[in-house]
């Protein structure tokens, strides 16, 4: 067997970190906006086209998306997600809690970001290029999405607290809705969330993110690159290992998205 | 390259044949019966301890089932399937057409699968490829079905895919064993196609309820793909038989779609 392209660490590398407490989303150098200057920029190969704008690496299809962080105040702040034409996905905000501060974990890959801030109500942002196989990268173009909890006017709309919440570039427009394949469910009722009887290990899949091409004509649009789905009781935070190729565990820490009562997510992070 | 265990041919062979024409479902030596002698007993080492009673090899972990055929008329065929605890899984029966009926014969190491084209009307009995528990015994993954009950009435409980008897506990309990993997979370099914137009195929992942309100995954059914409902039955598809683009030919089966889920068994390779 195969490492999958949508978990190949060698082709999609990736990096993940949490800061510990901070009180300002970013000041004097220190906070979201400069940990992710790091991760992306210095590590991962993004560029920083002007000041704050981060731009993923271009594929060899020519795939990339942009972020522009903005400082709202200290504990707010705003991202603008554009895909590779320039058209804004979304441009959404996050929190944090000043006093006394909270933990806001980050993963970066050369295709996603993930911004966890780890607050009472924990509240996410995250960008992603969908991974196609077996299509082409090259064969079609719309492959941005990404949601954050918060509006631009700072309130909670439902539109970024679920797993599946992404806005992405539906047909003609950008759209938000719940866009996640439901691969661990039988429709009929009951979830499929073991390994087997005999076990109680939860089942891994991946996360195939749901397209509209004309009116109500759907398509599947790729894979989240080290994201999967697994069973709705497993704590927030908590790592689990699933095998990714034979005799091969990784870790997995699953998100403190809200999901629904079938599925969490779980982001991919590095061993410790 | 080594394909997954449910496509691996070496640990489940297996073969397809077809009878034509098929008037009576078991005549002078011609027939169902003898053609699933023919491809399991003679072709996968099945063995037939008694006249008409077809045993698997055992799995891994001792599991096997039987299958008893008997001919209640000429276009009367009925199957009791039992698994290793001698536990009936289902008596149930599939009829042909007295003016001749095409009938499909997909066979395994570890499962048989018998369409009477037209209806169709299909039977089918299989033990599950369990990975990752290849060395874990659990007795209830064993599955079987068919298209009629033991009255001869379509009760609706054997025309669709995932439409599957299984042992839940203790008791043989009926469902739609399949999963979903099409659907968005408001319950909407879409097609199995990539934004290019690319069909995704799935593992047939099957389920039992082992709680009010949980479930696991039993096993995979063998050499089996689920495809999307748009692809008529009987049409012969190249699909995936191992990494690196290695493709074998599978057959979809006609039973009715579900959440847009139609069935592709293997049927010959390259």
């Amino acid at each position: 067997m195969t490492v999958e392209a949508f978990l190949d660490e060698d082709a999609v590398p990736f990096d993940n970190t949490t800061l510990p407490q901070i009180v300002d989303v970013e000041t004097g150098g220190v906070g979201i906006i400069s940990t992710l200057r790091a991760m992306l920029v210095t590590t991962l190969g993004w560029s920083e086209p002007s000041s704050d704008l981060f731009k993923t690496p271009v594929d060899a299809s020519g795939r990339f998306m942009d972020i522009l962080c903005t400082r709202i105040s200290a504990s707010t702040i705003e991202f603008r997600l554009r895909d590779q034409n320039a058209v804004t996905i979304c441009t959404r905000r996050i929190t944090i809690d000043t006093s006394p501060g909270c933990d806001v974990f980050i993963h970066g890959s050369i295709y996603s970001v993930y911004i966890e801030t780890l607050r009472a109500i924990p509240e996410v942002f995250r960008a992603h290029i969908v991974d196609p196989s077996p299509d082409l990268k090259s064969d079609h173009a719309r492959y941005v999405c990404g949601s954050g909890y918060l509006t631009t006017a700072g309130t909670n709309d439902g539109n970024g607290d679920s797993l599946g919440d992404l806005f992405m570039l539906d047909a003609g427009a950008t759209a938000v809705k719940d866009r996640i394949r439901r691969t661990v469910d039988s429709g009929f009722g009951y979830h499929l969330q073991r390994e087997s009887p005999v076990r109680t290990k939860s089942l891994f899949l991946p996360i195939f993110i749901n397209v509209a091409i004309a009116g109500p004509v759907q398509r599947w649009a790729g894979r989240l690159y080290h994201f999967v789905q697994h069973k709705f009781g497993v704590q927030p935070g908590a790592i689990q290992w699933p095998n990714i190729d034979t005799n091969l565990k990784v870790p997995f820490r699953t998100c403190f998205l809200t999901g629904d009562s079938i599925v969490k997510m779980a982001v991919r992070v590095k061993e410790e | 390259m080594s394909p997954p265990r449910f496509l691996d041919t070496s640990v489940c062979p297996y073969n397809y044949s077809q009878l034509t024409g098929l008037t009576d479902v078991e005549t002078g030596g011609v027939g169902i019966i003898s053609k699933l002698r023919t491809k399991l007993v003679t072709d996968l080492g099945w063995t037939e301890p008694t006249s008409n009673l077809f045993k698997s090899p055992s799995d891994p972990v001792g599991r096997w089932l039987d299958v008893l055929c008997t001919r209640i008329s000429a276009t009367n065929i009925e199957f009791r399937v039992r698994d290793n605890l001698g536990r009936t899984v289902i008596t149930r029966r599939v009829q042909i057409s007295g003016g001749g009926s095409t009938v499909n014969f997909f066979c395994g190491k570890f499962y048989a699968i018998v369409e009477v084209v037209g209806t169709p009307e299909v039977f089918q009995a299989f033990i599950c490829e369990t990975t990752q528990d290849l060395t874990l015994y659990y007795p209830n993954a064993i599955f079987a079905n068919a298209y009629r009950n033991a009255s001869d009435a379509n009760d609706g409980n054997g025309d669709a895919v995932g439409e599957l008897f299984g042992f839940e506990v203790s008791t043989p309990v009926f469902r739609n064993r399949v999963c979903a993997i099409s659907q968005l979370f408001d319950n909407t099914v879409w097609a199995r196609f990539t934004l290019p137009g690319s069909m995704m195929v799935d593992e047939f992942i099957l389920f039992s309820a082992i709680e009010s309100t949980d479930s696991a995954m039993t096993g995979r059914m063998w050499h089996t793909w689920i495809v999307d409902t748009s692809i008529a039955g009987s049409t012969d598809l190249a699909l995936p038989a191992d990494e690196g683009g290695v493709s074998a030919t599978f057959r979809t089966i006609n039973l009715a779609g579900s959440n847009n889920a139609r069935i592709a068994i293997r049927k010959s390779d390259p």
